[in-house]
């Protein structure tokens, strides 16, 4: 099934060629949005910081460590979570297939030559470009600007597992921002649920805090869910918190989360799709 | 004064029916917005593990202050904050036009949009969050305290208020104004966090420009930590000058408005 959408995507590769064009000019058509979305990931991640910094300003001995992390530590953790974060994709297109099957676009979609799931992939990949380029762009000024001193990897192979692992990261987000879209196809207004299911993500990949810090009950439940891998775990291999053996073991593990919530994918939305072309008619 | 309070009347009873339309969404709703309550409380649940106080605050001062705050947001989002982004979207649509021509004023029109029932669940969570804080802690409870807090509580709602309506009456001139208001939303996340974090730099400008170090550590004083009078004229005079300029600056924008309608 998978393999014969890879063959597929490869002949047609020019048309996805062309996808991935059109999304690069919606973003530098509403470039100003563009540039505003990143001050407002600029703005928690300055309140997290300065947080931080009275927290650890508030402890008797200077040296102290919160759940292994250093006062560097913790603030480069959350400038990398806030860039991982911005990367990620689910956050920027969750929306997008939801609405095409609310408003009826999908139909038109369907009609292409074009593997949906695929078409969606390939705008999202392109946009991924700008946006870690601008996000690191800002970061960098951010640090720059504040004089934070930013934890560097300790070593090559550090650095390598973790840009591994935040593009298997990047894969999961994908696939789990469509998966969010496939109750659309039963229910009308998924707003609520989505509210939600962003609060369990929020708080179980370790953007609201790093996951190390959570009590021992939450933290055991956080290794049986896949969100850890969309910003703690690659986070903490950069911070060399992760001995590389364990990295590796946890890389597999991602890969087998990948494999199969895409099965699960392609599955739940053939199922939909049968849904929806009942109410069209 | 009558006509208002028929006109808001209906508004409540539209929004209510609105509101429940879609029965699971509504659930799904108000759980999540509880639990994004819960998530300042969280945070602070998981630090105090490791550290006994934060800028001189225990966990339960904590507590009270997120109590607070929590309240301060869900009185504003009750009825003024769900529906402020009307203002831009009828700006750039033209029907401005058709509410200018309503016999009520403009400025209640856009701040009064019924009743948010997810608000009054996050009322009653905080009020929990404040009992709870208040078993704990040897708290002195007397009636002018209540009154005095809830008079605080008040104006750090109509500040908000005010703070708000003058960012979406900035798309009088700039139209797109969705993401501008996100931004300054956001900053209101530091209106939680105890007023002594804040050094240098960044106190002043969380106590003169945007007043977050004000909002809702004034009012949670009255009950924790040392209360300070001043500060409490002060807040007072920062909510009449922002109504005031809010006001102002609604006419001004008024004034500049040209009717995409004809």
């Amino acid at each position: 099934m998978s393999w014969s959408t890879f063959s597929q995507i490869f002949r047609h590769r020019r048309k996805y060629l062309s996808v991935m064009e059109n999304s690069l000019q919606e973003i530098a058509e509403y470039r100003l949005n563009f540039v505003l979305s990143f001050a407002y990931t600029l703005i928690p991640l300055a309140s997290f910081i300065l947080l931080w910094l009275a927290i650890y300003a508030s402890q008797t001995s200077t040296s102290a460590t919160i759940g292994d992390y250093s006062l560097s530590d913790m603030i480069t953790y959350y400038i990398l979570a806030t860039w991982v974060n911005e990367l990620n994709a689910s956050e920027r297109y969750i929306w997008r297939p939801s609405a095409d099957i609310n408003t009826g676009r999908l139909s038109l979609l369907l009609l292409r030559p074009l593997d949906s799931i695929s078409y969606y992939f390939f705008i999202d990949l392109a946009a991924t470009l700008p946006y870690s380029l601008m996000g690191i762009g800002l970061i960098a000024g951010f640090v720059v600007l504040l004089r934070i001193d930013l934890v560097h990897p300790n070593s090559f192979w550090t650095f390598s597992l973790f840009v591994i692992a935040v593009i298997l990261g990047y894969l999961l987000s994908f696939i789990i921002g469509i998966l969010r879209a496939i109750p659309t196809f039963w229910l009308e207004n998924t707003s609520g649920f989505n509210q939600l299911l962003d609060w369990v993500i929020m708080i179980f990949s370790g953007s609201l805090i790093p996951l190390s810090v959570l009590p021992p009950s939450l933290q055991h439940l956080s290794l049986w869910l896949p969100f850890q891998y969309l910003v703690f775990f690659p986070v903490n291999i950069y911070l060399g918190q992760v001995p590389l053996l364990e990295a590796l073991q946890g890389l597999i593990i991602e890969l087998i989360w990948l494999i199969a919530s895409f099965v699960g994918l392609r599955l739940a939305w053939r199922y939909g799709l049968r849904r929806y072309t009942a109410i069209g008619g | 004064m009558r006509r208002y309070l028929r006109v808001y009347w209906a508004l409540v009873k539209a929004s209510f029916t609105e509101q429940t339309e879609y029965h699971t969404n509504f659930w799904f709703e108000i759980i999540a917005s509880l639990l994004s309550l819960a998530t300042g409380l969280l945070f602070f649940h998981f630090v105090y593990r490791y550290v006994d106080n934060i800028a001189g605050w225990n966990v339960f001062e904590v507590y009270f202050l997120i109590g607070t705050n929590a309240l301060i947001n869900a009185l504003y989002g009750m009825n003024i904050g769900s529906k402020m982004g009307d203002v831009a979207r009828s700006v750039k649509e033209g029907t401005l036009d058709t509410i200018l021509l309503k016999p009520v004023s403009s400025q209640f029109w856009f701040s009064a949009k019924g009743i948010s029932l997810r608000s009054c669940f996050e009322i009653l969570a905080s009020l929990g969050i404040m009992a709870y804080v208040i078993s704990h802690l040897e708290i002195h409870i007397t009636f002018t305290k209540i009154i005095i807090y809830f008079s605080l509580t008040l104006c750090s709602v109509l500040l908000k208020y005010a703070f708000s309506f003058i960012i979406v009456t900035t798309s009088f001139w700039v139209v797109r104004v969705d993401a501008l208001r996100a931004i300054f939303m956001e900053i209101f996340r530091f209106s939680g966090y105890p007023a002594e974090i804040f050094r240098g730099a960044t106190k002043i400008l969380f106590t003169f420009v945007f007043p977050m170090a004000i909002i809702a550590n004034v009012p949670a004083r009255v009950f924790v930590k040392v209360f300070h009078p001043q500060s409490a004229l002060y807040l007072l005079f920062l909510v009449f000058m922002f109504i005031l300029l809010s006001n102002l600056y609604w006419h001004l924008g008024l004034r500049h408005y040209q009717s995409a309608g004809g």
